[in-house]
């Protein structure tokens, strides 16, 4: 064993002290508080779907009401001859 | 469709628990090491390891086949390294030499040392992660991590704990 790696298992070895009690509701609080952030995140993703939606819908409606691929009709009227 | 959430839910909450019972004295440790706290007084390091731990119950699903472990052990390391920022920033820590307890700390095994010291000693040697994954999970190139973890490893073995005085220069 070389001498860096003989140095690294002491300071290994203080690391490994004696362990702090883990409180009882440790667990718990964390599981509430993950359950938290779940139901947010669920939320948070039906809301952008939502939009989405909203999104197409209104795209759709206004769409089929102006109907933009339609040429507009010529607003300039032929010159007048021969009359 | 309801009734399947629950089940699932359920399921979550109770592989959830058992995951908590088994590994929450390691990981526990492993952050009381990091904030410098005593072991018997480490309100910051139980309050970091609930936050990563609720990270991994929201994450328990989209985990598939990672190591919930490994998980927690990353999402403690990054909330670590992000609230020292903190600290940083408002100029508590600047001194890559400063040898003095941190926000109410005292009494801590690795007090003498600076976060991203303790953040690197922990990762690389209780926790047996590789130089590269560190040096990845914290953004600095492998050497950087090597000789902050000899820096920090003289550190230690130059000044020995009270407790552990046993342990004398060869």
């Amino acid at each position: 064993m070389s001498l860096p790696d003989r140095k690294q298992d002491e300071v290994r070895r203080m690391l490994e002290g004696p362990h702090p009690p883990v409180p009882a509701d440790l667990g718990p609080r964390a599981a509430e508080r993950g359950a938290r952030l779940l139901r947010r995140r669920v939320l948070a993703r039906r809301l952008m779907w939502l939009l989405l939606g909203l999104a197409v819908v209104t795209f759709t409606v206004w769409a089929l009401v102006e109907q933009p691929w339609v040429a507009p009709p010529s607003e300039v009227a032929p010159p007048l001859e021969a009359w | 469709m309801r009734e399947r959430q629950a089940v699932r839910h359920r399921r979550r909450a109770r592989e959830f628990e058992a995951f908590v019972a088994g590994a929450a004295g390691r990981l526990l440790h492993a952050a009381t090491l990091l904030t410098a706290e005593p072991p018997d007084d480490n309100a910051r390091a139980r309050q970091l390891l609930t936050a990563a731990l609720a990270r991994t119950y929201a994450d328990w699903e989209r985990l598939r086949g990672e190591d919930p472990y490994d998980h927690t052990r990353q999402e403690l390391a990054a909330r670590f390294a992000r609230t020292t920022w903190r600290y940083h920033q408002h100029g508590r820590l600047c001194s890559p030499h400063h040898r003095e307890p941190v926000a109410g700390g005292g009494g801590g095994l690795l007090e003498r040392l600076t976060p991203q010291e303790r953040l690197v000693l922990v990762l690389r040697l209780y926790e047996g992660v590789a130089e590269e994954q560190t040096a990845a999970q914290l953004g600095l190139p492998a050497e950087r991590v090597r000789a902050i973890c000899t820096r920090a490893t003289a550190a230690m073995r130059s000044t020995p704990p009270a407790p552990a005085a046993e342990v004398t220069a060869p």
